[in-house]
């Protein structure tokens, strides 16, 4: 019996490392289609105006709930230390560099990476992949390089809204309920608006852009199966982005500390 | 021409093709017959370099498409329309943008250019203008197959003309309005064609050679009069009721 877990994790390791492997070519050719020629303006365009102003709403309303709470709990804390000043500096430190952008990437991962596996999965089972491919197009530069430099822009893009948006959700929190003035709030928040802290909050969002970008293209011309299997993909596609973004914020956090550490 | 020579063709250790080997000389039309999963789908994605085969030779306008590189690969399917099953129109686009494809990716040619060769291709292909502007969605199985036909069409003016399973799901008027299409391509352009099919009584209106391949592999490659005599099992298999009926069907005109 245990012989037969040891050869089960064995060959579900193995299945691990070929699809990580596959990812990862899949990964450079859709970077090396960004960069070539033809690059497709229109659709790019078009991909920016649905990541973006299609998350809009879901990106403000995450913000503000997450401002607002967060606000809420750390006036509370501080307010036993005689520390409620403190507020902005803490609000800048936890949205900015951590919040903001996790959250705004897990939002784009569950609205955007699923649309996207499910758009290019349908396509693939309805043989329209291949129809691109014998209209001499490289479906990866059609379809994948648009959505991926979307992304890689609208994210960091959304982050910083987010940001804004939830900051001004703790300022209502600061002023209306903990009573703090608003200009002891918006100068504490200016005083840790530093290079560190917003090089962090950006380098951030664009990781995660290309994680969404990579993960959902690849499970969309990767999906077998029919609908049943683009439904699959698509699950999936929004698991392990939403995964890679939670664990990639610990390993970009602790790579920033170690080497940025005198800015922070 | 197009040769395929010993072909073998695995997917996941499972052989889906087993040594298939078959000519079909320029401007002569085949039907390739088979059961459902018998490999024949993956005969055209073969011919038109979407897979490769494990071994074995396929020769499409002098190149063997086993070992060719990828921009030569590109230059050959520009010589090859392919109609796909169920049509694979690109459904984002409308009927004019599908159709136009091709010269909208490819030429600098102006929208207006384009547009009235579209006109003329659906016009062509039996369907008015006025569909121009709607959705693949919006229109009849019957009409989705002759747009994507069109869009084959005027892509680059191909030679050889690949057709997968172009008649399956349509009523009976509309599959003889595409069986007739095909037949008045063939006549007027003299382009190759390779009709997949399952629908045996459609099969034998579109042409007249035909191979049947059961389970991977060649079951009978021949004309009419040699399917009428094989003593083959697995061609009678397949035939089953409508073997006693070949004798009296034949090709139908095209208008």
């Amino acid at each position: 019996m245990p012989f037969k877990i040891v050869i089960a994790f064995l060959n579900w390791l193995k299945s691990f490392a070929y699809e990580c492997q596959r990812l990862f070519y899949f990964s450079l050719r859709m970077l090396r289609s960004s960069v070539g020629r033809p690059i497709y303006v229109a659709e790019t365009f078009e991909q920016m105006y649905l990541i973006g102003v299609g998350s809009l709403f879901l990106v403000i309303l995450t913000g503000l709930s997450a401002g607002q709470g967060m606000a809420l709990q750390f006036s509370n804390e501080l307010a036993d230390f005689g520390s409620k000043n403190y507020l902005g500096r803490i609000m800048v430190l936890a949205i900015v560099r951590e919040l903001g952008p996790v959250l705004t990437g897990l939002m784009v991962a569950a609205r955007v990476a699923s649309g996207i596996t499910a758009e290019i999965g349908a396509m693939k089972s309805s043989n329209q992949i291949d129809a691109l491919i014998a209209f001499g197009i490289d479906p990866v530069r059609k379809l994948a390089a648009p959505r991926l430099i979307s992304l890689v822009i609208m994210v960091p893009v959304l982050t910083i809204l987010c940001d804004v948006i939830a900051i001004s959700g703790g300022w209502l929190i600061a002023i209306l309920i903990s009573h703090i003035t608003s200009i002891t709030y918006w100068t504490a928040i200016k005083e840790k608006l530093i290079f560190g802290n917003i090089f962090m909050g950006l380098v951030k969002p664009i990781i995660y852009g290309f994680v969404i970008g990579f993960i959902s293209c690849y499970k969309g011309f990767t999906a077998e199966g029919g609908t049943k299997g683009v439904g699959r993909a698509t699950t999936e596609s929004v698991v392990i982005a939403s995964i890679t973004i939670l664990v990639g914020n610990f390993i970009i956090t602790k790579t920033i500390f170690s080497f940025l550490k005198g800015y922070l | 021409m197009i040769v395929l020579r010993n072909v073998n063709f695995s997917i996941g250790g499972k052989q889906i093709l087993r040594n298939i080997s078959f000519e079909i000389p320029d401007g002569e039309a085949r039907v390739i017959m088979g059961h459902s999963g018998s490999g024949k789908s993956t005969i055209l994605r073969l011919i038109l370099g979407l897979i490769r085969p494990d071994d074995g030779e396929i020769i499409v306008e002098g190149y063997n498409i086993r070992g060719v590189k990828q921009s030569r690969l590109s230059e050959i399917r520009k010589r090859i329309g392919m109609v796909f099953q169920d049509g694979a129109l690109f459904d984002s686009l409308t009927v004019g943008e599908n159709v136009g494809f091709y010269l909208l990716e490819h030429t600098k040619m102006s929208l207006e250019e384009i547009e009235a060769k579209v006109k003329e291709m659906l016009g062509f292909v039996g369907l008015s203008d006025e569909i121009i502007d709607r959705l693949p969605d919006e229109l009849s199985g019957g009409m989705q197959r002759r747009v994507a036909i069109g869009r084959a069409l005027l892509s680059t003016d191909p030679r050889i003309m690949l057709y997968d399973e172009p008649t399956t799901g349509l009523d009976p008027q509309a599959t003889i309005n595409v069986i007739q299409l095909i037949n008045r391509l063939a006549e007027v352009k003299h382009v190759t064609s390779i009709v997949v099919t399952h629908q045996i009584a459609d099969a034998f209106e579109m042409a007249d050679k035909f191979i049947i391949i059961d389970n991977g592999e060649v079951a009978f490659d021949g004309d009419l009069g040699q399917l009428r005599a094989s003593r083959e099992l697995r061609v009678a298999d397949f035939l089953g009721p409508f073997r006693d009926s070949i004798a009296n069907m034949r090709k139908i005109e095209c208008i």
